[in-house]
């Protein structure tokens, strides 16, 4: 090549490499920054008792396009394959993980228009993927206020619209859920189908929900993929005891509801997203079916599903866990939330409306302490070798209230668990002796007690 | 009303086919896009089906290019929109994308027929787009309570630019040219580039 022509080409090369970086230049600057973002989330109203579409500021993004921070990292075109041949190969829990995430899935690619200041998804999944991670991030804090330890659970993974498909041959996709896989360490938020009120994902009590089981395997389990009890509890999958593992299922989903009270503030938090369901599973209110229970009652139900074949009864029991759960989780409500007035019959129910929430607050401290502290639940299960004690309501209400540092919060558990759960004190190791329980299940429902029995709805709550 | 443009758009378009020229300067297509833009999903990409009009200014005799050459202007609008999301929250995403890319080729002496032009090109411009996003929340509480869905609404503009590579064809038959193309394109207006398939046809005049 001739020496003008070089110099011509050399010089065409040098412009447009200058092109290139100042086009990058200005890509990037249109990119939205992370930190601190206001963002336009689908946002759960109080004082209106309804989700609606408000700015929210979020603090933990690092990059806000792929919904990555510290309360959460989304993932998306994930597949889930739970084909029992590949299970049944797989020796360790690495190669367990591997047979099930098919497809680890790839960063998600939010996008958003910026309006002064503020960044309005543009797209339904960006709203999706934006107000997931916000949830998540309220989640986080109301943990880390409880006592969570910054680092556990620190940019956990969520699968946004994976492809989980089950049965042996990989057929039939998982659709209207959101879950918490303990052996992927990932919360799943399927895609909508059937479903077509507030998503899952957009729900903030669901996304506690799913939360509060994060945070029972992280302190309870110590984020173990595979929790070791089963092992010790049921040898080649026969369990000495079910009481054990059953309560560990009820406690799961009924603690779980708590957070999603907790972090929400609202007891109805499921109606958003599940409008067929009705009150089923709420805590707050009292209902005697659905808010009472007993150890005599748990035994009967596992006697009568004793006769059941394996798969029915794990059926029944995925079930009844989340009944037996509301149960667990409306006695933590009231404990948290009712002012029960004996003998004049009557109730000051301050947390469904604008009331104050510190009590309730207070009664989660309790609980996530009972989680992993020295008399807790998981120093219950390490002692239990065959699931007999931890298969106790007595022994595990003693975690929770033990765990109280407020001799009101403890009252107040006491007078809850010991009504709802038909507990004698002397059940308790003299942590309620000095308590008379409510009497709500045990005696029939005082005449004036109907003003928090029934639920605020067709209104402003 | 509706009927009304259109029936506009329809004469309009038939004015400007009676004035069309085989050697013509200006040229209008019609036409559709499909982009595969990223998937916020996290998927390879998304489709986005796009219409497309484009209005082009021939500059080959104004800088004497050579006869063969193709050089000229063109005023590109693509319109999507797309809407999606579950019954309580539908999101509607409007998109407008105006670009001005300059096309640059050459004519073809292999041609299918005889009539037929074909063109290669390369075409680069600036692009300039708005986002138009609307938020529907129909909350089945609030439904119960008796109060309506709620709607809000976010927009904004976006600059970028386009480029790629096409084939324009050209068939003049009689006083009128037929004008037609197939483009490849890749659009910045976000902030990734999405990469289009397009076709369109119109006339010369």
């Amino acid at each position: 090549m001739d020496p003008m022509r070089r110099r011509s080409v050399l010089r065409w090369i040098a412009v447009g490499r200058k092109a290139f970086a100042l086009l990058s230049i200005l890509l990037v600057a249109c990119a939205p920054e992370a930190g601190v973002v206001d963002v336009a989330v689908l946002q759960w109203d109080p004082a209106e008792g309804v989700y609606d579409l408000r700015p929210a500021t979020i603090e933990t993004l690092s990059d806000v396009r792929a919904l990555r921070g510290e309360a959460a990292t989304a993932v998306g075109d994930s597949t889930i394959l739970l084909d029992s041949g590949r299970l049944a190969r797989a020796r360790t829990e690495d190669e367990l993980r591997e047979a099930i995430l098919d497809d680890p899935g790839s960063p998600v690619q939010a996008e958003y228009v910026e309006v002064d200041g503020v960044l309005y998804p543009s797209d339904f999944h960006s709203l999706n993927l934006a107000t997931a991670y916000f949830n998540f991030e309220q989640a986080r804090f109301y943990a880390l206020e409880r006592g969570l330890s910054p680092e556990k659970l620190r940019g956990i993974r969520f699968h946004y619209f994976p492809d989980v498909r089950l049965g042996p041959l990989g057929s039939g996709r998982a659709r209207d859920n959101a879950a918490f896989f303990p052996l992927l360490q990932s919360f799943l938020l399927f895609p909508h189908d059937k479903l077509q009120d507030i998503p899952l994902a957009m729900n903030l009590g669901v996304v506690a929900h799913e939360y509060g089981h994060a945070l029972f395997h992280a302190e309870v389990h110590e984020e173990a993929g595979l929790p070791t009890y089963p092992s010790a509890w049921c040898p080649g999958g026969l369990c000495q005891d079910p009481r054990g593992p059953r309560m560990l299922g009820i406690l799961d989903e009924g603690y779980a509801d708590a957070w999603g009270v907790g972090v929400t503030r609202d007891p109805l938090f499921s109606h958003h997203s599940f409008s067929q369901m009705g009150d089923a599973r709420v805590s707050a209110g009292f209902q005697l079916n659905r808010h009472c229970y007993s150890q005599e009652h748990f035994e009967r139900d596992l006697r009568s599903s004793g006769s059941m074949s394996p798969d029915d009864q794990e059926d029944y029991w995925m079930s009844r866990q989340y009944q037996v759960g509301t149960m667990v989780a409306g006695a933590l409500y009231q404990a948290g939330c009712w002012q029960i007035f004996q003998g004049s019959g009557s109730c000051s129910d301050r947390c469904l409306g604008e009331g104050d929430w510190s009590r309730y607050d207070q009664v989660m401290d309790a609980l996530f302490r009972s989680y992993a502290g020295e008399d807790g639940l998981a120093a219950l299960l390490a002692s239990d070798p065959s699931g007999a004690a931890a298969g106790q309501f007595a022994q595990v209400a003693r975690t929770v209230i033990g765990a109280a540092d407020d001799a009101a919060v403890r009252r107040s558990l006491c007078a809850a668990w010991m009504d709802r759960l038909a507990l004698p004190a002397a059940s308790l190791g003299g942590l309620c002796d000095d308590v008379t329980p409510t009497t709500l299940c045990s005696g029939p429902v005082p005449s004036g007690f109907t003003g928090c029995i029934g639920l605020r709805r067709g209104g402003p709550r | 009303m509706r009927t009304l443009v259109r029936a506009s758009l329809l004469a309009l378009l038939l004015v400007v086919a009676g004035q069309a020229r085989a050697d013509g300067l200006l040229s209008v297509e019609a036409g559709s896009t499909l982009f595969f833009r990223a998937d916020p999903r996290g998927s390879a990409f998304d489709f986005e089906p796009a219409i497309a009009l484009r209005v082009g200014l021939s500059l080959e005799r104004t800088f004497g290019a050579p006869e063969k050459m193709l050089l000229d202007l063109g005023l590109h609008w693509y319109g999507a929109r797309s809407v999606d999301g579950p019954a309580a929250i539908q999101v509607r995403r409007d998109l407008h994308t105006f670009a001005l890319p300059a096309r640059v080729g050459w004519e073809l002496g292999w041609r299918p027929w005889d009539a037929l032009i074909l063109a290669p090109h390369l075409a680069v411009g600036p692009a300039l787009t708005s986002t138009a996003v609307t938020y529907r929340v129909a909350d089945p509480v609030a439904i119960l309570q008796g109060r309506g869905a709620s709607e809000s609404d976010a927009s904004g503009w976006k600059a970028g630019a386009v480029y790629g590579l096409g084939l324009s064809i050209r068939a003049p038959v009689g006083g009128i040219a037929i004008s037609t193309r197939l483009e490849m394109l890749r659009l910045h207006r976000g902030p990734s580039s999405d990469l289009g398939l397009g076709l369109g046809a119109g006339v010369l005049f």
